[in-house]
């Protein structure tokens, strides 16, 4: 009895002492010293917490990096994705403007039925001056048949197959075109050259020609209609000792940029051989 | 298998002539990627259709260019014959048997084309060719000598494997 009752002295004064603390503290009278307890408490947790939170940063940001350089691999493709999609409709937008004039070019002529090509290539042989159009006989394109541009006389169809066809430009060295030289009223023959250049030969000689005049075609020969613009007269040769004066041609087209030309699909060239033909006549 | 190979891998580089380096010459010449590639198949040792692919390669260029009909043809078959001579007379250095090539293949092609343009009645004078396009054709021919003289090489060692004796 002595016994269980000395057990319960402790527990009393431990309870005695817990209330009193907790009526201090609910006092306030404990705020000092639970400070300069806590306050290393703290001071040593924020030490921690930061290594801590640094360790754990350096231990994560492999992942991160690599999130990174995905997202940015993402927008890098997306952005090249948009630059090619910006350069395809600025090709679209030059191909529209130069089928506009195209269209304005036909609507001026209406007399022509017109079949419009793109060009894909060239003649791979650099003797030859020649590009390869998408449009063939498929289309109602024929053999002879004169390409031109809004710009002017470009050459025509020397071979045609089912979708494709090779046109012949006026500036390849075996092509000849009967011009008109419209101020001075006279005709002339348009050749070729190996170097792209086109010059105008068998000009009379009593004809006034100066640079700048305009060539047209005269429709003579039966290849080409009349009255399309090949270009402009840039510097005449002439001597008093030749039959002929000569002149360099500055073309209204610019070969070398062709993209979409007209083939005139109303005219046939007419075969004027046979009668040119004088052997065995009488 | 290595003369069915032929077929894409010629069209192909004939369209990209057509297409993309016609538009880029030097002066007026232009690089010939179908010759140089056939010369360069022409000189490997494991090869034993240099002449199927010379027919190939011709009749493709015959298709695309306005040159009279056969002319790629004979030219390149003429050009696979120089580079077969070669190739025996100087085995032992493929890369100056793939030079010495190039440069009489392209004046053979070149020439050819010139006399063909002739024989047709456009007469064009020698020293322009000479000037404006056989030697730039060789010069931007010989530039592409290199990268296309191994890839070949590579090409010819994968459809040729060499026996290995056990």
């Amino acid at each position: 009895m002595k016994a269980k009752s000395t057990k319960k002295v402790p527990l009393l004064i431990i309870i005695v002492i817990g209330g009193g603390l907790i009526a201090l503290a609910l006092g306030g009278y404990l705020t000092p010293l639970s400070r300069s307890i806590i306050n290393p408490i703290i001071t040593a947790q924020t030490w921690i917490s930061i290594r801590f939170q640094a360790l754990q940063s350096f231990i994560n940001s492999p992942d991160d990096v690599t999130s990174l350089r995905q997202e940015n691999a993402a927008l890098e493709a997306e952005i090249a994705r948009l630059q090619v999609q910006i350069i395809e409709i600025q090709q679209e937008l030059t191909e529209a403007q130069v089928l506009a004039s195209l269209v304005d070019y036909a609507r001026s002529r209406s007399e022509n039925r017109y079949v419009a090509a793109a060009v894909i290539g060239r003649d791979p042989s650099p003797f030859l001056h020649y590009v390869i159009i998408n449009r063939g006989s498929d289309d109602g394109l024929r053999k002879g048949m004169p390409v031109v541009t809004q710009q002017g006389l470009v050459g025509q169809i020397s071979a045609v197959t089912a979708g494709a066809a090779r046109i012949q430009l006026i500036n390849d060295p075996g092509s000849t075109v009967n011009v008109l030289l419209q101020q001075a009223d006279t005709e002339a023959v348009l050749v070729g050259n190996i170097s792209g250049e086109v010059n105008l030969q068998l000009i009379p000689q009593a004809a006034t020609i100066q640079a700048g005049d305009i060539i047209v075609t005269s429709g003579y020969g039966g290849d080409y209609p009349a009255n399309i613009l090949i270009g402009q007269v840039s510097t005449v040769r002439s001597n008093a000792y030749d039959l002929f004066q000569s002149a360099s041609v500055q073309p209204a087209v610019d070969f070398s940029q062709l993209e979409i030309v007209l083939i005139i699909i109303n005219f046939q060239p007419i075969d004027i051989t046979p009668l040119m033909e004088t052997t065995g006549v009488p | 298998m290595a003369l069915l190979i032929s077929i894409p891998i010629l069209g192909g580089l004939a369209i990209i002539q057509s297409a993309v380096l016609s538009n880029i010459p030097l002066l007026l010449g232009t690089t010939d990627l179908v010759l140089v590639v056939l010369l360069a198949w022409a000189l490997q040792d494991e090869v034993v259709n240099a002449w199927h692919w010379s027919v190939v390669g011709g009749g493709i260029m015959t298709l695309l260019s306005g040159l009279p009909f056969g002319l790629y043809l004979v030219t390149y078959l003429g050009a696979t014959f120089i580079a077969r001579y070669i190739r025996r007379r100087v085995w032992k250095l493929p890369f100056l048997g793939m030079v010495t090539a190039t440069l009489v293949g392209t004046i053979l092609v070149q020439f050819g084309s010139w006399l063909a343009r002739w024989a047709t009645g456009v007469y064009i004078p020698v020293d322009s060719v000479l000037t404006l396009i056989i030697l730039p054709s060789m010069l931007l021919n010989l530039l592409v000598t290199v990268p296309i003289f191994y890839v070949i090489k590579d090409l010819a060692q994968r459809l040729y494997p060499k026996e290995i004796e056990v």
